[in-house]
């Protein structure tokens, strides 16, 4: 009897020993913004390079945005892509953690620079009314690029032809409302920036989906554009939701492109005006220097 | 080897009696393998063994293991390098088993052995380990290497069994081997293969 139990016990032992291999893979987790941190804009974060070793498996991935380490500021989630505002102002850390369908998880931090190079100062034009001119520089090795862009809405004296906002606050906030005729022939100097040239500019502010959030954003670096609406038929409207600024470029005789820009969404599009409709306008300029 | 055979065979067949041990000191040494993680390593067990009846004997020990496993990888998937992987195990254990004895007292003997067993281990898993690969200039990675592992350490239950030759080599000298399979509940289990000497009085 008790060898009989002896022998019990070690069966038991031996079936305890020999139990199912474990499972003990965890996923690769790799991350990064899909368009270059901004200090305040809205970026793209990308896990999607992730990956199991484990055919099949399904990944779930929560965020640490403001890398403090304590708390995630999303809970799982089933897809690697996930929109924030970057918290830092020069560099910061942000975390990741994929966990694949067994529980095991990676955790990747992962560090982000988001020094800019501007400088804004006073735009001396031949306009009554000056406003202030934001320059982007941009090194590369054999030349240096000024990237210059008005950082205020243009403002122009009353007249018949536009129209201005009653306070003077608001026509330092919304600038002048113009027909795309008087836009286009402000300044010799500064010109209304084509689509080409806009287009440019919602691709630094992170893409159309999210420049419409980055281009008002109150960041110091970016343009802060306002939603003063649009005047069609004398009527103001769409006052405080939509911003519409005027492109250099013409759709045929009696229209031309605009940007505009909605107070309740992260994105920006292109849409044509009738020239006579009066929207804002920002000027840009910009200056190449060559190394010999 | 002719003649070891016939010695062996002697000595089995006269079932010669010798001493009237009461008491035993086993030192061991083992293989081990842990079929769960197929980690491989070796360790010892110093124990001690009372023997109540020529059938009975009462046995304690404690001992240490290591053990380890690598797992070649040496890959590259979506640019990244995915990196060898290592599984480390050591443990202490302490052990109290009743054991039956077959031959006690002849030149080969069998013991048969199964009880309690308190371990203490540490075992560290490593789940992931892989090269970044080269991001854009505005990321930069606290380390360029990631690393995940998994720690079970702690104190943990379980039980062994096992069964044991001996051959008496001299008056209080006796050689052993054997196999044993040790169960850790929630931690690591192991099957092991023993060689060892006896002393008895």
């Amino acid at each position: 009897m008790k060898i009989k139990n002896i022998l019990l016990f070690l069966l038991a032992a031996v079936l305890v020993a020999a139990c199912d291999r474990i499972d003990m893979t965890s996923p690769v987790a790799q991350f990064s913004t899909q368009t270059p941190p901004r200090y305040m804009f809205k970026v793209n974060l990308d896990a999607s390079g992730s990956f199991s070793t484990e055919e099949g498996d399904r990944l779930e991935y929560r965020w640490d945005i403001n890398g403090d380490h304590r708390e995630w500021e999303t809970g799982w989630l089933g897809t690697p892509v996930v929109t924030a505002q970057v918290p830092f102002e020069s560099s910061g850390y942000i975390g990741l953690q994929v966990r694949n369908s067994n529980g095991n998880i990676t955790e990747l931090y992962q560090g982000f620079y988001t020094d800019e190079h501007y400088r804004i100062q006073n735009a001396w034009t031949d306009l009554e009314i000056d406003f202030r001119r934001i320059d982007y520089n941009f090194s590369f090795s054999d030349h240096h690029r000024t990237w210059v862009w008005a950082y205020d809405n243009i403002q122009l004296p009353d007249s018949e032809q536009w129209y201005n906002f009653s306070t003077s606050s608001e026509r330092a906030e919304y600038g002048t409302l113009m027909p795309w005729s008087v836009a286009d022939t402000l300044d010799k100097d500064y010109h209304l920036p084509s689509k080409a040239e806009w287009q440019e500019m919602i691709d630094y502010c992170g893409g159309s989906a999210l420049a419409g959030f980055n281009l008002q954003v109150e960041a110091e670096h970016g343009l802060q554009l306002a939603c003063p609406g649009i005047v069609i038929n004398d009527q103001l409207q769409e006052h405080g939701t939509s911003g519409y600024y005027w492109t250099g470029d013409e759709a045929d005789e009696a229209s031309a492109w605009a940007l505009k820009i909605s107070a309740e969404s992260n994105e920006a599009e292109f849409v044509i005006l009738d020239k006579s409709s009066l929207a804002s306008v920002r000027l840009m300029i910009e200056f190449f220097q060559y190394f010999r | 080897m002719k003649k070891l055979f016939i010695l062996l065979a002697l000595l089995m067949g006269t079932g010669t009696l010798w001493s009237q041990e009461k008491e035993s000191i086993l030192f061991t040494g083992s293989y081990e393998y842990m079929p769960e993680y197929r980690m491989q390593g070796a360790g010892y067990t110093v124990s001690y063994q009372h023997n109540l009846k020529p059938w009975l004997s009462l046995e304690a020990g404690g001992g240490y293991t290591l053990a380890s496993r690598t797992i070649e990888r040496n890959q590259t998937v979506n640019n990244v390098t995915l990196l060898d992987l290592n599984y480390h195990h050591a443990a202490y254990s302490l052990y109290a088993a009743p054991g039956l004895k077959a031959g006690k007292g002849r030149a080969v003997s069998v013991d048969l052995f199964a009880g309690p067993v308190i371990a203490w281990q540490s075992n560290v898993f490593d789940l992931n380990r892989y090269e970044m690969p080269e991001g854009p200039a505005y990321t930069g990675s606290m380390t360029d290497i990631v690393y995940v592992n998994r720690v079970l350490e702690g104190t943990f239950f379980g039980g062994i069994a096992g069964c044991r030759v001996n051959i008496r080599t001299g008056e209080n000298w006796s050689l052993n081997f054997g196999a044993n399979a040790m169960g850790i509940i929630k931690a690591v289990s192991s099957v092991n293969a023993t060689l060892g000497i006896k002393y008895s009085w």
